[in-house]
């Protein structure tokens, strides 16, 4: 082998190593976790040493302690779950007093209102990577992961043929009596299906099942009711709720109808936060992929916009259903529906 | 006689001494301040507005919106009013005849086991109501009920039912029964403090048992068997957590279900100016109640039976209706107290797994073991055994003192006292809650999110201790503490020597009560929670939500492993007089 052919047989070897290389380096600059600014901000936050988080359930929070204890050791995570955070942010500000750093909420129901009242804060989340299609409300908040309005049964005492495909085929007779619904979601689900079939058909659906079919509304998790049998579907609950159901050893499965509404589950900073840094600093973790990632593993959390690869996005599409998604344009309007639609499913009107 | 009278007017009127008037003054302005607070924010916030606004805000405005909006609601004069008599009335009655039968049986009657059955009767006081709702659905659901399934398959029937908890009758008489042991403890402290000779003195001139209990011992209960049926009726239609339970998902329409959706909004703010129109009408409830109550007990020297004469309360012997007697207050117990209790302790192992010999397998202490592994659960314990006790002692001694100036003085204002007292149970917990927020929220001396708050929030449920303390005092003869002034004896000494001592079975029933109340008490800490300030129902209700049923389940069991032994102790301490019989 003569020096040329060495040197080419060498520089053969060396070109996949620094390809390689070259990857990895790139890799790792990829990393937004890694940058500079991301150090920096670590940096102040540590020495803030505790970062307080609010969220609608335990369950979507509980990941976020250890995951982000892990990531960035040296600051406390502290979680409080409550249906009633949005309200209690919005009475604390209003009496100067401010005692959360980060709020993660859908965008109608808890971001809309908070931002209304000038409670956000401004977040660096493209220092961590997030998607510029998924900031809204003038970068103040951050989309993390989908929720998706199904339907959930017993599958031991519903046989599959007689499931519905639509949800008006829950005015069927054979489900008077069989349905529980959440009182706290179940407006929110009319209020999305009124975007798609305008009001007077929802209106009408939503009377029907209230009047005539006799769905049971309950503030209470419904994977009691669905295991004893007393009622043996739920309108309008999540595939994540129904994966905790099913950790919990409920015979449940949970199958998508014609159309499925999905809230946009978001993440932002509290403009008067205590710990400003290191609640920047958890906003911004909290929308990057390391942390999508776990939180789909421990809380079954899923991105199910369009291009998603995720499992349930996958079978959400598989199955046909037209998706409504959350987003800038219909905001407002899901909203207004909201407020039309509750007090007929908490019995203020008819 | 009639000296010792006119001593004691003259003191009543300005001879208290200044360790009278101290006291007294200082009773009565913590009382006004511990009441007045969540009234003020109701009374305010019902006419403040708009909607978006927090009555205290400076852009608010008076408007008589609110009022407008509640009572052009036609649903709430064909359903929300008629439902809501219709439960409160049902409730009542069902819970007043089952406390009734049992508080005499345990108080006058031989029947045995009466420390037990007393405290087995208390057990639906233990546990938060969320709790027993969702047990007794487990027992009652028309489709899987379990007592359903077994009546149905005893005698062969089909279909749903014959039960159905998701019905008017359904939540009557699961609020019926909950509300049993507070009754009971109210009625059974009057009728231990009964002199009995009245009976005897009936039977002993010929008159039938039934003619010696409609004619002596009724009307010498009267006062002591009023105060009960008031506050339990001002009590259910203030209750929200079984109409949500069992009556929302039987589309039940009561006052309670709409004043908590008007305060607890999916977005935004609670519409407290809706809220409080809304609840304006239990304080006018809570107004003619206590004009009735006032009317009906008005010669309330024919109820004095404790006086300086010693008596011992002699028992009826049951004789051949001990096994009925039995019977029924096991069938109250078992599904009130000893059913649920086993649901629970069940949950808590086993998870909803039905309750069968193959699941015996899946018993797990794990929800115990995670429980006792968080640092959260031992400070939840310690805060609610503070804020239980402490509040219950403000508002048990704070109590009594009001109500002897309302029934030992002539002092001006006294109603005004009296009013105030009664209609604070009126005031929904939703409400107080509420209020104490914004009210610490707004003070600047650093109490919100400490425990402190809940104290502080607790402490405005004077109506149960000065209703149980009238009636004791009534039934105590003012000869007693005029002999105690006529030798020398200041204020302070004679009550401290005299009238507290006799209170005691009154006071007593009062502080367990109130203990009891407050351990289980959610809807106040869910609103003013914080991690420092952590108490159990609070705990078990986030665990609940969070669908974590067998740990919120161990919960549960583990305030009545708490609470029990206190009920034990307390029973064995303050009523000696127990022993015998």
């Amino acid at each position: 082998m003569n020096t040329s052919m060495r040197r080419k047989l060498t520089a053969l070897a060396v070109i996949p190593a620094v390809l390689a290389l070259a990857g990895v380096t790139a890799a790792q600059a990829a990393d937004p976790l890694d940058s500079p600014a991301v150090k920096a901000l670590y940096a102040k936050a540590k020495k803030e040493g505790e970062v307080i988080i609010w969220g609608p359930q335990k369950r979507t929070l509980s990941w976020v302690v250890d995951a982000f204890g892990k990531r960035f050791p040296g600051i406390k995570v502290t979680t409080a779950a409550s249906l009633r955070s949005t309200t209690k942010i919005i009475t604390e500000a209003k009496a100067g007093k401010h005692s959360v750093d980060v709020f993660h909420w859908p965008i109608s129901s808890g971001m809309l209102p908070l931002n209304k009242r000038g409670l956000l804060g401004d977040t660096p989340f493209d220092i961590f990577g997030a998607p510029k299609n998924k900031i809204w409300l003038g970068g103040k908040v951050a989309g993390t992961h989908n929720l998706a309005y199904t339907i959930a049964y017993n599958y031991k005492l519903v046989k599959e043929a007689d499931l519905p495909n639509k949800w008006e085929d829950l005015l069927h007779p054979r489900w008077k009596n069989k349905i529980v619904g959440s009182s706290f979601l179940t407006p929110w689900l009319f209020a999305y299906l009124a975007l798609d079939w305008g009001q007077e058909r929802t209106l009408k659906f939503a009377r029907a099942l209230i009047n005539t079919q006799n769905v049971m509304f309950t503030r209470a998790p419904r994977e009691g009711i669905l295991k004893s049998g007393e009622r043996v579907m739920v309108i309008g609950e999540f595939p994540s709720s129904v994966r905790a159901y099913q950790d919990h050893g409920v015979p449940v499965k949970w199958k998508f109808m014609e159309a499925t509404p999905s809230p946009q589950f978001t993440v932002a900073t509290l403009k008067d936060a205590p710990h400003p840094n290191a609640a920047k600093l958890l906003a911004g973790y909290m929308t990057t992929q390391e942390a999508r990632d776990i939180s789909n593993k421990v809380s079954y959390q899923a991105d199910l916009h369009p291009a998603s690869q995720h499992a349930l996005a996958k079978e959400m599409r598989a199955s046909g259903t037209k998706q409504i998604l959350e987003n800038p344009s219909n905001f407002k309007a899901r909203l207004a529906n909201h407020k039309i639609f509750r007090p007929i499913v908490t019995g203020r009107k008819k | 006689m009639a000296a010792g009278g006119q001593a004691l007017a003259r003191r009543r009127t300005g001879e208290l001494g200044v360790g009278g008037v101290v006291v007294l003054g200082l009773a009565v302005a913590a009382a006004f301040y511990f009441v007045s607070a969540p009234l003020f924010t109701l009374l305010i916030s019902a006419f403040r507005g708009p909607e978006d606004l927090l009555p205290f805000e400076a852009a608010a405005v008076w408007t008589g919106e609110h009022f407008a909006e509640v009572y052009s609601n036609p649903l709430l004069y064909t359903e929300v009013i008629p439902q809501t008599f219709l439960f409160a009335i049902g409730a009542t009655s069902v819970a007043f005849v089952i406390a009734f039968i049992m508080a005499w049986l345990i108080e006058r009657t031989d029947i045995p086991g009466r420390n037990i059955i007393f405290t087995l009767i208390l057990f639906p006081l233990l546990v938060p109501t969320v709790v027993l709702g969702i047990a007794w659905i487990f027992m009652f659901g028309p489709n899987a009920g379990w007592i359903n399934q077994a009546i149905r398959w005893l005698f062969g029937l089909d279909g749903p039912g014959p039960l159905n908890i998701f019905s008017m009758g359904g939540l009557i008489l699961a609020q019926g029964a909950a509300l049993v042991p507070f009754i009971f403890l109210l009625l059974s402290a009057t009728m231990r403090s009964m002199n009995p000779s009245f009976e005897e003195a009936s039977a002993a001139s010929g008159a039938s048992p039934a003619k010696t209990f409609f004619k002596v011992t009724l009307p010498i209960l009267r006062p002591g068997i009023l105060a009960p049926v008031i506050l339990a009726l001002l009590i259910c239609i203030e209750q929200f957590e079984l109409p949500m339970i069992i009556g929302m998902p039987a589309r039940v329409n009561l006052f309670a279900i709409r004043i908590f959706f008007e305060l607890t909004p999916d977005n935004g703010l609670p519409t407290y100016g809706r809220a409080a129109a809304l609840s304006i009408p239990f304080l006018f409830i809570g107004l003619l109640l206590l004009v009735a109550y006032n009317h009906l007990i008005r010669q309330a020297d024919s109820f004095v039976t404790v006086t300086g004469k010693g008596f011992r309360p002699s028992r009826l012997e049951l004789g051949k209706w001990k096994w009925p007697a039995l019977g029924f207050a096991f069938t109250y117990i078992l599904f009130a107290a000893l059913l649920p209790a086993l649901l629970l302790l069940w949950i808590s192992l086993a998870g909803y797994n039905a309750p069968t010999l193959a699941n015996i397998s899946t018993l797990s202490i794990q929800p115990y073991i995670e429980l006792f592994n968080e640092e959260l659960f031992y400070r939840a314990v310690g805060n609610t055994f503070l804020v239980a006790g402490l509040s219950a002692t403000i508002l048990t001694l704070i109590g009594a003192l009001l109500a002897w100036i309302i029934v030992r003085t002539k002092v001006r204002g006294r109603v005004v006292i009296d009013v105030m007292s009664f209609i604070s149970i009126g005031i929904p917990s939703v409400i107080a809650g509420l209020a104490a927020m914004l009210l610490y929220l707004s003070l600047p001396i650093g109490v919100y999110g400490t425990v402190w708050i809940l104290v502080l929030a607790y402490s405005y449920r004077f109506a149960v201790t000065t209703r149980l303390s009238r009636a004791g005092l009534m039934q105590i003869h003012r000869e007693l503490e005029e002999a105690s002034w006529v030798s020398g004896a200041g204020w302070v000494a004679t009550v401290r020597r005299v009238v507290l001592p006799l209170l005691g079975p009154s006071l007593l029933a009062s502080f367990v009560l109130l203990f009891i109340v407050g351990f289980r008490e959610f809807t106040i800490p869910l609103i003013l929670q914080s991690e420092e300030n952590m108490v159990l129902p609070v705990i078990l209700w986030r665990l609940f939500e969070n669908t974590e049923a067998s740990k919120a389940s161990a919960v549960a069991v583990l305030i009545m492993i708490l609470v029990i032994p206190v009920i034990f102790l307390m029973r064995r301490f303050f009523m000696p007089h127990e022993k015998m019989g």
